[in-house]
C-alpha cells in the first residue's frame, strides 16, 4: 500500500465541487435513508459555521456545493445559506423529498441570485402513485412531493427526479416511467437502488432488493430506455449494472480479456474531484463514506486534509489493487473488465474499504457466485490493505 | 474633456492561483471558466480597479520591462477581447464630466 498521507500525483490543490449536508433534520422517514445513522448521532452545525464554511470554499475556488440533508427545506434560515453560497462567488443545487416545496419557495428562490445560481433541484420520486411511493414513506408523501415537483417544473426550474429501486417499486417501474415523461413532462429521470445501509439495516428484507428483484429492474429499466430514447440514467443502481455487464458480455463476445483502466478497485473517480461535509462539520471523502473521517471544519484545514488525509487517500489508492489480489476475485475470469464497485456500499456492508461490492460481481448476476459477505481471509487481506483507516469519528 | 473606455475585473468572478501555471478564473453567474498564463494574472490584478488600455499597456511594461510597448498594447487588447465580456467589464470614461 502507498503513503496514504502523500497525494496521488497529479490531483488538484482543492476541488472544485462538494457536497454539503445541511441539516440531520427530515420531516419524513423514509426506510432506506442512507443517512439515517449520521441523522441521529450527529448535531446540526449553527448557521454562523456554515457561513465560515462558505467563505474559506469561496477562498478555495470551489465552483459549486450540492446541498442535501436530512431535508435541506426544514432548515428555516436556508435561504440565508444559499444566499451565503452566492456571495462566495458558488453555484449550488439541491436534493430534496420535495414536500416542502409550496409556491412562498417559488417566490423565494426568485429574489436575487437564487434562481440564476441554481444549478439542479432533484426530487425523489418512488412510485407513480401514494400506494407505492408510501410504502416507503410516510402517508402523503407522494401527493406533496408530487406537487413539489410540478410547482417545479412549471415554473421552469432545472429539476431532477431521482428514483431509487426497491422492492416496493420494482414493479411499478414502467408506471414511473410514464409518470415522469409524458405525464409530468420532465427530459428524463435518474435511477439508483436502496441498499443495505442507514435506515434499510432496519427494514432490508422489505426494501432491499432480492437478486431475481434487481436483474428484473435491469431488463425493465433497460427496455424503458430503449423506449424512451436514452431519457433514463444511472451511475449506480440497476440500470448502471446492465449497462457494465452488457459491456462485459460485449468485450467477451468480441475475444477480449479486459477493459482499459479496469481490472483494479477503481470504480470510484468521484474522491478526485469532490469531497463531502456532514452536518454536524465532519469532513469525510464522500457522505456514503460517513465513517472514513478527514477532519473537522473549524479544526482541520480543508486544504490540507484534502491532500493529505490518510482517509481520502486510502480510497484513492484502492484503484491500485488488482481484483484478482482479492481472495474472492483471484480466480474470475471476468476481473479484467470489473471495477469492484463502490466502496461506499463495500464500507456500509462489510465495514471494509479495500472489498469488492457484490452488487456489481458479474458472476454473481450470472449465478456462478452467491452474494455472499467477503471470507475471514479476505477481510484480513482488506485489513493488511488498509481497509480500516481511520474509521474513528 | 477627454473620453476613453476604462476596463475592470467583473467582482463576481473567482480567481485561483494555479501555482506557476498562472490562474483560474470562474464566473458562477455563467458557469463558465478561463485561465490565466502568469501575464494575464499580473493584469488581472491590475484592473480590480477600471483602467484604460493604456493603463493597462504601461503596467504590462513595468511588470515585463523587455516589452516593447506596441506589443504591449496589442497583448493588452487581445486579453481584454478575450475576456469580455463576462469577466472584464467595459465602462466609458468621460473625465471631467458631473
Amino acid at each position: 500500500m502507498p503513503d496514504v498521507t502523500e497525494p496521488p500525483p497529479g490531483l488538484s490543490r482543492f476541488p472544485k465541487s462538494l457536497d454539503l449536508s445541511l441539516t440531520g433534520r427530515c420531516n419524513l422517514k423514509c426506510r432506506y435513508c442512507f443517512y439515517a445513522d449520521e441523522m441521529t448521532a450527529l448535531n446540526d452545525m449553527p448557521a454562523a459555521r456554515w457561513h465560515a464554511l462558505f467563505e474559506e470554499l469561496g477562498k478555495l475556488g470551489v465552483q459549486n456545493v450540492s446541498l442535501s440533508g436530512g431535508e435541506v427545506f426544514t432548515r428555516p434560515d436556508l435561504f440565508e445559506l444559499i444566499d451565503g453560497i452566492i456571495a462566495n462567488k458558488m453555484r449550488y443545487g439541491i436534493l430534496t423529498n420535495g414536500t416542502l416545496i409550496t409556491e412562498e419557495t417559488i417566490k423565494e428562490f426568485a429574489k436575487g441570485k437564487r434562481r440564476l445560481r441554481l444549478d439542479s433541484i432533484q426530487v425523489s420520486i418512488d412510485g407513480s402513485c401514494a400506494e407505492i411511493h408510501d410504502q416507503s414513506r410516510p402517508p402523503k408523501s407522494f401527493d406533496r412531493a408530487l406537487r413539489g415537483l410540478r410547482l417545479l417544473k412549471e415554473a421552469g426550474f432545472p429539476v431532477a427526479v431521482r428514483v431509487t429501486v426497491n422492492r416496493a417499486n420494482v414493479n411499478d417501474l414502467p408506471n414511473v416511467a410514464r409518470l415522469l415523461i409524458e405525464d409530468v413532462g420532465l427530459p428524463g429521470f435518474s435511477t439508483n437502488e436502496a441498499e443495505q445501509m442507514g435506515s434499510a439495516r432496519c427494514y432490508g428484507e422489505n426494501v432491499v432488493l432480492t437478486n431475481a428483484e434487481r436483474k428484473q429492474a435491469m431488463e425493465t429499466l433497460t427496455n424503458l430506455n430503449k423506449k424512451y430514447n436514452g431519457r433514463i440514467s444511472a451511475t449506480a443502481g440497476p440500470l448502471a449494472a446492465a449497462a457494465h455487464f452488457a459491456e462485459i458480455e460485449k468485450a467477451c463476445a468480441e475475444g477480449k480479456t479486459g477493459i482499459p483502466g479496469r481490472g483494479t478497485l477503481c470504480s470510484c473517480g468521484g474522491v478526485f474531484t469532490k469531497l463531502a461535509i456532514l452536518h454536524d462539520g465532519t469532513i469525510v471523502p464522500c457522505n456514503m463514506l460517513p465513517k472514513l473521517v478527514m477532519g473537522v471544519f473549524g479544526h482541520h484545514s480543508l486544504a490540507e486534509v484534502w491532500r493529505e488525509s490518510p482517509a481520502i487517500n486510502a480510497v484513492r489508492y484502492r484503484r491500485r489493487i488488482p481484483l484478482q489480489s482479492l481472495p474472492s476475485c483471484k480466480d474470475c475470469s471476468y476481473a479484467g473488465f470489473c471495477a469492484g464497485g463502490c466502496p461506499g456500499s463495500a464500507m456500509a456492508r462489510f465495514g471494509r474499504l479495500n472489498v469488492r461490492d457484490p452488487l456489481v460481481c458479474y458472476r454473481v448476476f450470472k449465478g456462478e457466485e452467491k452474494d455472499e459477505p467477503p471470507s475471514a481471509e479476505e477481510l484480513k487481506a482488506a485489513d493488511a490493505g488498509g481497509g480500516r483507516t481511520r474509521q474513528q469519528r | 474633456m477627454s473620453d476613453a473606455k476604462t476596463y475592470r475585473a467583473n467582482e463576481v468572478v473567482s480567481c485561483v492561483d494555479e501555482g506557476e501555471d498562472g490562474a483560474m478564473l470562474y464566473n458562477p453567474d455563467k458557469d463558465d471558466t478561463i485561465l490565466l498564463n502568469p501575464s494575464g494574472r499580473a493584469v488581472w490584478s491590475f484592473i480590480t480597479a477600471p483602467r484604460t488600455l493604456d493603463d493597462i499597456a504601461g503596467h504590462l511594461t513595468t511588470v515585463y520591462p523587455g516589452i516593447a510597448r506596441e506589443q504591449a498594447v496589442h497583448d493588452a487588447e487581445e486579453f481584454i477581447q478575450s475576456l469580455l465580456p463576462d469577466f472584464i467589464l467595459v465602462e466609458q470614461k468621460t473625465d471631467g464630466a458631473v
